[in-house]
């Protein structure tokens, strides 16, 4: 008896140990939970860096849609739109009345389009390392003309949300790098920003041009956002629009007429063509958040949209505004209250536009008010305003320059109505925000006259920084 | 844990009688209770100095024979009672023994090491210990609400009202600040998961944006699927030094909990049935409008509705949370054996019904617990438990989406009704999205479903078993599985349902748990002849492993509103899986000596973790400690004794923390790429590491009737697992790290007191006190905000922040000199101290227990009245004088909501919403009757052993400042740092019960 207990015990005790022996062995377990990042930047292959090309289309339209993204953030800050949001008072309380607080808002507007920049170093750097078997010479400048543009554009989003904080004491980083361990990268001003986004669009712009004329296409695939642009051909015009823009925000008038010039600008052509960040109700996919079919939605247009609107001949509103403004319940949340709200995004899988016709021809007539060509200006602004507008087209030439901005603020207002900030962004180029003629001064809520120029630096880039 | 010392002697009694010599005789007797005089079943007498002893008979009785013929002493044992020491002069062969009652547990055995124990006089360290009566006072749902107030040193806080689960267990304040927050929790040897899988309804709020779940969805920790009536005792493990054989799993502490295994004797088979209901016990309260003026210039376009309803104020979380529906509980066991078998077995069946319509929690478990001895040497314990849970919270905690119910009623006006006149459901007008909390409640789903299974098996191998030497193996074994289904279901013809374009929801996740534990241990112990010393030398291994894979569906635009995961048109699913696998390995020695005065223990534990970035290496925690008794010192003090321990322990890291993880899961209309994480991994992680010194005194005065136990300690946390914030501009916006240190130290009392011990009237009263401190003391970082610890400074945050307390509170206080943010301290979440007071009385047949709660100095971010502020709607939210807004710095804590909101939104000041959430709760209290016997014959025959009516109560009275629903309270469930953040919660409940039990 003893002796078979101690037997079994005995084989217990072994069984026990293999366990033990067997755990000391393998105890690492794999990262059931997504993708490696070391894999990706460490040995990179054509599968790869096109899904991550994929990825900084998805980056992209990650930060446009939503409450909180550049459509609807921006537009509460240029007086087209407001967010009553009874979850969350601080859509009125900072976005509106302000101060923005470096804690809290915002953020995502710094750290969304970093994050993408992060990944397309992390491309450009991984196309530089692959061997041509993986992709061919064209594809390469194919892809890093891409990569570039949308490079691009998520910067525009950095300086234009920080603007003169740009040229604070902690600044918006340029050389973020692709090395996680490494340090916040040194800070740049705002001049420096905008010039290092006009150098990666033409940067973009040669390699784009060298996939064409190496008869290369690009070696991922594009959302039907870029549909007549995906070829490095055809994306080299979009690229060549976003100059244009990034030219005229910079007052480099002659530049931008240039840029236009090889541009799909297209008086002829329907205002919408140009390239959209696009949603779907697929599995995976992400739904557009502007779409916001009740009666009383959260986000709302300003009722400044319907004071400030023109009169077609028959004595309707803009047709801009008919087509994009609907009467919905009236509802106001500490302080403002709106009875109207935008009939644009109107499905799931709406798409919002980057850059579009409609833009690059009103860019052009802001070009020629640059250089003063007043006449050029009011042909585009005349044309956007009757075909878009069915408004009456000014007859008599522009007294002077601030006639012709007056003009064209009106109609990039209407045209352009909340799909991007370009309110916001407009009034702050030519300083007129705090212009009662430019944005609503009224007394529904303390502080209204306040205008919130450009987010903090987000709290946790001063504190990495300190 | 107590050994079952009976069985064990009884066996080497055997084995050494015979080598009994000629010149013996034998003692009778009889052991009775000093009290009632009924017998003491099953006593153990040992004669002192030796190995001769018996295990008595159920009736008291007992026989001892081969004592040696000169006078001896006798030394009477049996659990629950204070072992005695009895001088029978040679001529004696006849005692009678009196057993003298241990309420206080002064004797209990304490385990120490993972297959040793000592007695509790000789403990070195603060090991509290709570017994299965007095976890059963009152009916609890779960095990961790029953702790709350019975260990100091723990502070157990529900997250929640909701019925059910969702506390966390904090011993000895904060011990990390981004790891877990959980204690590992033992059971029978096992580790159980005390895994919180939420139930992602944020598909349906969007708290946390996006469509998967989120630990806002207020989780129910799987420790809420035991049965608290299975608990024989439970040990807590409070810090490094008791707790360092646990190694790198231990340092939240350790709560090891026993199950009954039945004793030898007769089977005893008890009965109990508990009705009872639960009742709104504080409400917010809402702003009262005076005309349809002030209404539409509050609320734009609601003066008509004012108007239409006269005005009338309706009371909507009392429609809301108003219910008084029945609970009730019923269980049974059975149990029993010989000195070789011993059962117990266990049912157990309650629902209770939450205050919110369709919410509850319910639970059936069903257990069998068996122990057999083989032969001298080879004891087999098996373990099973098999529990279906059931639970439903309801939409509660912060949203997005204008669902949640109290985030509805935040910005319903009081003047909108929610019913028409015949008490349907209408839409709410003043709701964007028309939601109807009333509705919501009525017609959501959110079903969790949980089968549970624990099985454990412990084999005890006991070779050598001498005067001098023994040497035992145990071997456990087991496995804890549970699958957890949630059901989440809203329906299309919930009014704010057809607001996002996609009427219906469904959300079904599976969830799927299997941890394993298996371990060796092997005890070698020595005594020599002269009896000078005890030496304990232990040594083990162990391995376990732990996988958790949740699955996720979530599906919109319900065809039919059918609830099918597959009837919807937009899709979404979600899947996510962690494992680790854990080696471990320990060797201690106790040595106890002079006279069993003196113990001193040292031990080291190695662990290798596959959660670590290296996982090969192996971290080694040590321990020693050592204690010494002085008795009999005078005539009032029983014995003193001084301890003094030290130990170390690790918090391994989480799964998930070494990886730095690309995004997969998302495509643009069809077409997939990466996307960077927000968080980078450390692939170099190793665990954080707590050292502890804990000193203390133990004072037994008066035979046992009164001890204070004294306790202070150190902890230092070293290599912390920050979530540090890294500059967003990099790409990303957090990185995990081993860095910084954080100092901890308080103290523990604890006095324990019989005033009163007759026959007819007994008093017991046991008081706690305990007050932690935290300073980070090392932080190689600029200050942050750790994940889900606020909402942001302007509201009010936690603040991890060099010299500064680890849950210190801070918010916005206007601008500094140079136009920054200034930034100051509001409060903190760990309170001053916490006192609980325990007191139980016994008269004659009656019998009433009290427990009450009081912690002070914590406070709590009051969100859901900055959601009642903002929208006008609270009940203080005009000021005094409307002509004189006070700045919120001034009037705080009585500013009016106007006062509040204005230094929030316009002056930048977050003071209004961070309160004082001191309390003062009676948590428990009951009164029972037991049938005295000749009334129990009379009525019932010989049927029953025990017939006893109980009337009792839950959290019966809560006292606090605070003006939130309930001063327990965590949006973002159990967080090291980050509890104590008010938003929208389910709203509190006291509790009252009738039951009866009957013992056959």
């Amino acid at each position: 008896m003893r002796h078979s207990i101690l037997g079994r015990a005995s084989r217990v005790l072994a069984v026990a140990a293999l366990v033990g022996l067997a755990a000391c062995k393998g105890l690492e377990t794999p990262n059931y939970n997504g993708g490696d990042l070391g894999a990706l930047q460490n040995s990179p292959d054509r599968a790869s860096l096109a899904a991550a090309v994929q990825g900084l289309q998805i980056g992209h339209r990650g930060y446009q849609s939503g409450e909180l993204g550049v459509v609807s953030a921006l537009g509460v800050l240029g007086r087209e739109s407001y967010v009553l949001d009874v979850a969350d008072p601080r859509f009125v309380n900072e976005l509106l009345q302000g101060p923005l607080n470096a804690g809290g808002f915002g953020a995502g507007l710094w750290a969304a389009p970093y994050s993408n920049i992060r990944l397309a170093n992390i491309v450009l750097d991984g196309v530089a390392s692959v061997g041509t078997d993986q992709m061919t010479d064209g594809e390469k400048a194919a892809t890093v003309g891409f990569v570039k543009t949308i490079q691009a554009l998520d910067f525009l989003v950095v300086v234009e949300t920080r603007w003169d904080n740009c040229d604070g004491s902690l600044g918006c980083p340029i050389d973020v790098g692709t090395d996680v361990d490494q340090g916040p990268a040194p800070a740049a001003t705002k001049d420096e920003v905008f010039a290092h986004i006009k150098q990666l669009l033409d940067d973009a712009d040669q390699e784009l041009q060298a996939a064409a004329s190496a008869g290369a296409g690009f070696p991922f695939d594009l959302s039907s956002g870029f549909d007549g642009f995906d070829t490095p051909a055809d994306f080299d015009m979009a690229n060549r629009a976003i100059a244009a823009r990034v030219d005229v925000y910079t007052d480099a008038w002659s530049d931008a007429l240039t840029a236009l010039s090889q541009s799909f600008v297209d008086s002829a052509a329907t205002f919408d063509l140009g390239i959209y960040d696009v949603y779907g109700t697929g599995s995976g996919d992400a739904t557009n958040g502007l779409y916001q079919p009740s009666d009383d939605p959260n986000i709302r247009a300003n009722p400044f949209d319907s004071l400030a609107v023109q009169y077609q001949t028959s004595g309707d509103p803009d047709a801009r505004y008919m087509r994009k403004i609907r009467e919905i319940t009236q509802r106001s949340f500490s302080g403002p209250g709106s009875h109207i709200g935008f009939d644009m995004y109107t499905s799931l899988d709406a798409p919002i536009p980057i850059i579009r016709n409609e833009e690059l021809i009103l860019l052009r007539a802001e070009a020629n008010i640059g250089l003063g060509n007043l006449d050029l200006a009011r042909q585009d602004i005349n044309w956007v305003r009757t075909q878009s507008g069915n408004l009456p087209p000014i007859a008599t030439a522009f007294a002077n320059h601030d006639e012709a901005l007056d003009a064209l603020l009106y109609e990039k207002h209407y045209s352009l109505l909340f799909e991007g900030g370009h309110r916001w962004i407009d009034l702050r180029h030519y300083g007129l925000l705090t212009d009662p003629n430019y944005a609503p001064q009224g007394s529904a809520y303390p502080n209204e006259s306040y205008m919130n120029t450009q987010y903090p630096i987000p709290l946790d880039e001063q504190n990495a920084r300190q | 844990m107590r050994y079952k010392l009976g069985t064990l002697v009884a066996c080497l009694l055997t084995l050494v009688a015979t080598a009994a010599h000629a010149q013996e005789r034998t003692i009778r007797g009889t052991v009775i209770d000093s009290v009632s005089a009924q017998p003491v079943s099953a006593p153990n007498i040992v004669v002192k100095g030796t190995q001769i002893g018996v295990l008595g008979e159920e009736d008291g009785t007992f026989v001892l024979r081969g004592v040696p013929a000169g006078p001896v002493t006798l030394v009477v044992s049996r659990i629950g009672y204070r072992s005695r020491e009895v001088r029978v002069p040679a001529g004696q062969n006849n005692v009678t023994v009196k057993l003298y009652t241990d309420y206080l547990q002064v004797e209990e055995l304490v385990v120490t090491g993972k297959a040793t124990a000592v007695s509790r006089q000789n403990l070195a360290n603060a090991v509290s210990t709570v017994n299965g009566a007095q976890m059963n006072e009152v009916p609890q749902e779960t095990v961790d609400k029953a702790l709350v107030g019975k260990v100091p040193g723990a502070l157990i806080s529900s997250n929640s009202g909701a019925p059910g689960g969702g506390l966390q267990i904090q011993l000895r304040g904060v011990s990390s600040i981004n790891s877990s927050a959980e204690p590992l929790i033992v059971l029978d040897g096992q580790i159980l998961s005390n895994e919180a899988v939420p139930s992602d309804a944020n598909a349906i709020t969007s708290a946390s944006g996006g469509q998967n779940a989120s630990n806002q969805d207020n989780p129910v920790n799987r420790i809420a699927d035991i049965n608290p009536q299975d608990i024989e005792s439970i040990e807590v493990l409070k810090g490094a030094s008791a707790a360092a054989l646990y190694g790198g799993k231990a340092s939240n502490g350790v709560i090891i909990i026993t199950t009954k295994h039945g004793e030898a004797g007769k089977p005893s088979l008890r009965m109990s049935g508990h009705l009872g209901t639960y009742d709104l016990s504080n409400k917010i309260g809402a702003r009262r409008f005076t005309s349809a003026q002030e209404a539409e210039d509050a609320h734009t376009g609601l003066g008509d509705v004012y108007t239409a309803n006269n005005g009338q104020y309706f009371d909507h979380e009392q429609e809301l949370a108003g219910h008084n529906y029945l609970s009730w509980q019923g269980s049974a066991s059975l149990s029993g054996g010989t000195q070789d078998t011993r059962y117990f077995g266990s049912l157990l069946a309650k629902k209770d019904k939450g205050i919110i319509q369709n919410t509850g929690f319910e639970k059936e478990s069903g257990r069998v617990n068996l122990t057999q001895q083989f032969g001298d040497i080879f004891n087999l314990t098996l373990n099973t438990n098999l529990i279906r849970s059931w639970s439903n919270r309801g939409l509660t905690n912060n949203d997005n989406s204008q669902t949640s119910y109290y985030m509805v009623l935040a910005a319903t006006p009081s003047f909108v009704p929610l019913t028409d006149a015949q008490g349907n459901y209408i839409p709410n007008v003043s709701q964007g999205n028309l939601s109807n909390p009333l509705q919501t409640a009525a017609l959501l789903q959110n079903d969790e479903n949980v089968w549970h299974l624990l099985g454990s098996t412990n084999a005890e191998l006991d070779p050598v078993s001498n005067e001098n030497h023994s040497l035992k193996f145990v071997f456990n074994g087991g496995a804890d599985w549970f699958n957890q289904t949630n059901d989440v279901f809203s329906p299309p013809s919930i009014f704010f349902e057809p607001s996002d374009g996609l009427p219906g929801t469904e959300v079904l996740s599976k969830s799927d748990n299997l941890a394993l534990t298996a371990q060796l241990n092997g005890v070698y112990k020595y005594t020599p002849t002269s009896g000078a010393f005890t030496a304990t030398t232990s040594a083990g291994a162990s391995y376990s492993t732990h996988d958790l894979r949740i699955d996720r569906t979530i599906s919109q635009n319900l065809n039919g509103g059918l609830r099918k995961i597959d009837a919807g048109t937009q899709i979404a699913v979600f899947q996510n899986r962690t494992q680790v696998q854990d080696f471990g390995f320990y060797l201690q020695e106790e040595f106890l000596t002079m006279g069993e005065r003196l113990l001193v223990t040292g031990a080291v534990r190695g662990d290798q973790s596959g959660a670590n970035g290296d996982p090969a290496k192996v971290y080694y925690y040590p321990k020693a400690a050592a204690s010494f008794r002085f008795p009999d010192l005078g005539s009032f003090i029983d014995e003193v004794k001084l301890r003094a321990a030290f130990g170390q322990t690790g918090n391994e890291p989480q799964a998930q923390q070494k990886f730095t993880t690309l995004g997969v899961t998302n495509n643009i209309q069809g077409i997939q790429g990466f996307t960077l994480p927000g968080n980078v991994g450390d692939a170099a992680i190793k665990p954080e590491r707590q050292t502890e010194f804990e000193g203390g005194a133990d004072i037994t005065a008066f035979q046992g009737r009164a001890t204070l136990s004294l306790t202070g300690y150190v902890q230092t946390i070293s290599d912390l697992i920050l979530q540090r914030r890294v500059a967003p501009s990099t790409g990303f916006t957090n990185e995990f790290f081993n860095g910084g240190k954080m100092r901890t130290w308080g103290g523990e009392a604890s006095l324990g007191v019989t005033p009163i011990a007759t026959g007819g009237f007994n008093w017991v009263s046991r008081t706690n006190f305990s007050f932690n401190r935290s300073r980070v003391t090392e932080l190689p970082v600029p200050a942050f905000i750790p994940s889900n610890a606020g909402f942001g400074t302007s509201l009010g945050a936690f603040y991890i922040q060099e010299d500064h307390s680890a849950t210190q509170i801070v918010g916005t206080a206007g601008k500094n000199p140079d136009g920054s943010q200034r930034l100051v301290t509001l409060g903190n979440s760990n309170p001053d101290f916490e006192m609980s007071f325990s007191n139980d009385f016994r008269f004659l047949d009656f019998r009433l227990h009290a427990l009450a709660d009081w912690r002070t100095g914590q406070s709590v971010v009051n969100l859901t009245q900055l959601l009642y502020d903002a929208a006008g709607n609270s009940p203080d939210y005009l000021p005094p004088d409307p002509n004189n807004l006070r700045p919120v710095t001034e009037c705080f804590p009585d500013c009016s909501g106007l006062e509040r909101l204005l230094g929030f939104a316009v002056d930048g000041y977050a003071r209004g919403y961070t309160q004082s959430a001191s309390f003062f709760k009676l948590r428990e209290v009951s009164l029972s009757y037991e049938l005295p016997a000749s009334a129990r014959r009379s009525l019932f025959g010989g049927v029953f052993r025990t017939v006893r009516f109980t009337a009792s109560g839950r959290n019966l009275l809560t006292v606090t400042p605070y003006k939130g629903l309930d001063p327990e309270v965590s949006n973002f469930g159990n967080q090291q740092v980050g509890r104590n953040i008010d938003v929208a919660p389910y709203p509190p409940s006291r509790s009252f019960w009738f039951g009866v039990d009957l013992g056959f």
